[in-house]
């Protein structure tokens, strides 16, 4: 890992950046794990809680966890997947199949959930791109294989068809609440638990991003074949995107079921829930660190506000919603972090006419 | 070194190459000439496991590589620069050339050799946080020579190197040619510059409608009279 950043940083310009990666680092989750608090300070009568309860703050963190995941693989590789319910649901499942049906800690049956994803995702991607699947074409393919599962899982008596699971109590599997049974009586430890979640893959996706594995998955983000005739192994290099990227999000699937008291297939392995686990890359700009979650504290609280604001007339939430993300998706394809950046742009341009009119 | 024997190929039902043979030996400088549509460029990619031939066989150093995938190929040490360059317009000069460096060999050396390319194209080294699509067409070329280098290739191919470059640059070009041949790299390379590229060869093929015509030393061509008039417009 360091060997490419020391390689890198031999030939850079000395700009300072040295340490940055690690102040943004700390100064983001620091900042999230301040959240809980933050949200209920009182400011002239009126606190954020009021509109933003910790319940959102869960759902928004999960989401931006998520994103992270999907990220790894779409973001990076450049092969958009649109059918990542698929592992998201294989997580959950298998952890509530195997707690409830075998008692299995949630823990175990989380990481059986990962590696079942993973394998799931090998499948996937072994098929699509032995057939040189790609774009549209690919996305497609994803969605199918999601879509298989759900209705696999749905006509499966053997795992509870339609009606799913529901979380059974610690005590169904010899445990206490707390940290180990992955089931806490309020929601502030459940807070911290999908934080520490969001850190650890944000770290892998750091590490990644500044190795010799991701800068072959850019080179084949930017040009497959160009990649190919270099020497890159892209049909490798694209297996272990997907299977890196399937295995986290199995855990946010783990983390779901949960969190949330039943789980079924009309539910996790959803249609719209192949939208939501990607949408808050795409917003925040996909392929980077902080766009996923950046992305998922604008769509997730939009999408909640907007669901509670406008219940009276059916379906004007998700108009409005839908139109919010059109507008973003249309006017900044590289996503809300780009904003600065093009901000300055536009000012040194601006300031720089000014110079040359004087 | 590299021999091509009855090779056909082509895209799907299209056959470009009716049964090509050529050979390049250690050490040598060959060019391969023709107008456009002959097929020198799908000879150059059916070498590189681009294209997969339907017929005939592809020797490297007495071993079949026609039916390997190009980045097996790439390990053996045949490295191509493309004809439309190839580059990652979006990532940093230094970026494009670490992605040069694939075999074992290279990987180990990816750092010194690093370098040494700074080094023999200085204008790559005042450049190289910059994105490549932001350089200009003769230090692009120059990238992709260099990130091609970075392969420690035995066999360098190249299609078209002075396509689109001003003329000084040309010269720069074939100057970076003959010195790393100069250093016991064994070349061969599609030109459109034919006078230029015979005068650097050792041997040269003349290639029309998916065959080889003729084949004869390099000085040899440029004296041939059907040559000069074909292919250098006097």
């Amino acid at each position: 890992m360091s060997a490419i950043e020391s390689v890198r940083d031999r030939y850079r310009t000395f700009d300072d950046g040295r340490y940055a990666p690690l102040v943004k680092g700390v100064a983001l989750f620091g900042l999230l794990a301040a959240l809980p608090t933050l949200i209920e300070i009182d400011v002239a009568g009126m606190e954020l809680a009021a509109t933003l309860s910790l319940r959102m703050l869960i759902l928004t963190v999960i989401y931006a966890y998520t994103a992270q995941a999907w990220n790894i693989m779409s973001g990076y590789t450049g092969q958009f997947s649109f059918g990542h319910a698929a592992f998201f649901g294989v997580g959950a499942y298998a952890t509530q199949a195997l707690v409830v049906d075998f008692a299995v800690n949630p823990w175990i049956g989380m990481l059986v959930g990962g590696v079942l994803a993973a394998v799931y995702g090998l499948v996937i991607g072994a098929l699509s791109f032995r057939f040189n699947l790609q774009g549209h074409y690919f996305a497609l393919a994803t969605l199918a294989f999601a879509e298989l599962l759900r209705f696999v899982v749905t006509n499966m008596s053997e795992l509870h068809g339609a009606n799913g699971y529901f979380k059974p109590f610690p005590r169904d599997y010899g445990a206490e609440y707390g940290l180990a049974a992955f089931q806490f009586q309020s929601d502030l430890p459940y807070y911290y638990l999908i934080v520490g979640f969001l850190l650890v893959v944000t770290l892998v996706s750091w590490v990644i991003k500044n190795s010799w594995v991701g800068l072959y998955f850019f080179a084949i983000r930017e040009d497959e074949r160009a990649a190919a005739s270099v020497g890159v192994p892209s049909f490798r290099y694209k297996l272990i995107g997907v299977a890196v990227s399937a295995f986290f999000t199995a855990l946010g699937g783990a983390y779901w079921s949960m969190y949330f008291n039943t789980i079924r297939p009309d539910t996790v392995f959803a249609l719209f829930k192949n939208v939501e686990l990607l949408l808050p890359a795409v917003v925040g700009g996909p392929g980077t660190l902080l766009g996923p979650i950046v992305g998922s504290f604008i769509v997730t609280p939009v999408s909640e506000i907007a669901r509670t604001t406008f219940s009276d007339i059916n379906g004007l939430d998700r108009i409005i919603y839908g139109a919010f993300l059109v507008a973003i998706v249309i006017y900044s394809p590289r996503g809300v972090v780009s904003w600065p950046s093009q901000a300055r742009a536009l000012w040194n341009r601006v300031r720089g006419d000014e110079e040359v009119s004087e | 070194m590299l021999e091509l024997r009855g090779v056909r190929a082509g895209y799907d039902d299209i056959e470009v190459l009716h049964g090509v043979d050529m050979r390049v030996d250690e050490g040598e400088i060959v060019a391969l000439i023709g107008s456009n549509g002959a097929g020198k460029t799908t000879t150059m990619r059916t070498i590189c496991g681009i294209l997969s031939p339907s017929h005939g066989e592809i020797t490297y150093r007495d071993e079949a590589i026609h039916s390997k995938a190009s980045h097996e190929i790439v390990e053996r040490g045949i490295v191509q620069v493309p004809e439309n360059r190839d580059l990652f317009t979006n990532m940093t000069v230094i970026d494009n050339l670490l992605l040069g460096a694939q075999t074992e060999e290279a990987k180990a050396n990816r750092e010194e050799n690093l370098g040494e390319m700074l080094e023999l194209f200085p204008r790559l080294a005042e450049r190289k946080n910059q994105r490549a699509g932001t350089m200009s067409g003769g230090e692009q070329q120059m990238l992709t020579l260099a990130r091609a280098l970075m392969g420690e290739p035995d066999l360098l191919i190249l299609d078209e190197p002075s396509i689109g470059l001003a003329p000084h640059l040309v010269q720069e070009v074939f100057d970076v040619i003959e010195d790393i041949h100069a250093q016991g790299m064994t070349v061969l390379m599609v030109e459109q510059n034919v006078q230029q590229t015979l005068k650097l060869a050792d041997r040269g093929y003349v290639m029309e409608n998916g065959r080889i015509s003729m084949t004869a030393d390099g000085d040899q061509l440029l004296e041939d009279e059907g040559v000069v008039e074909a292919y250098l417009g006097v």
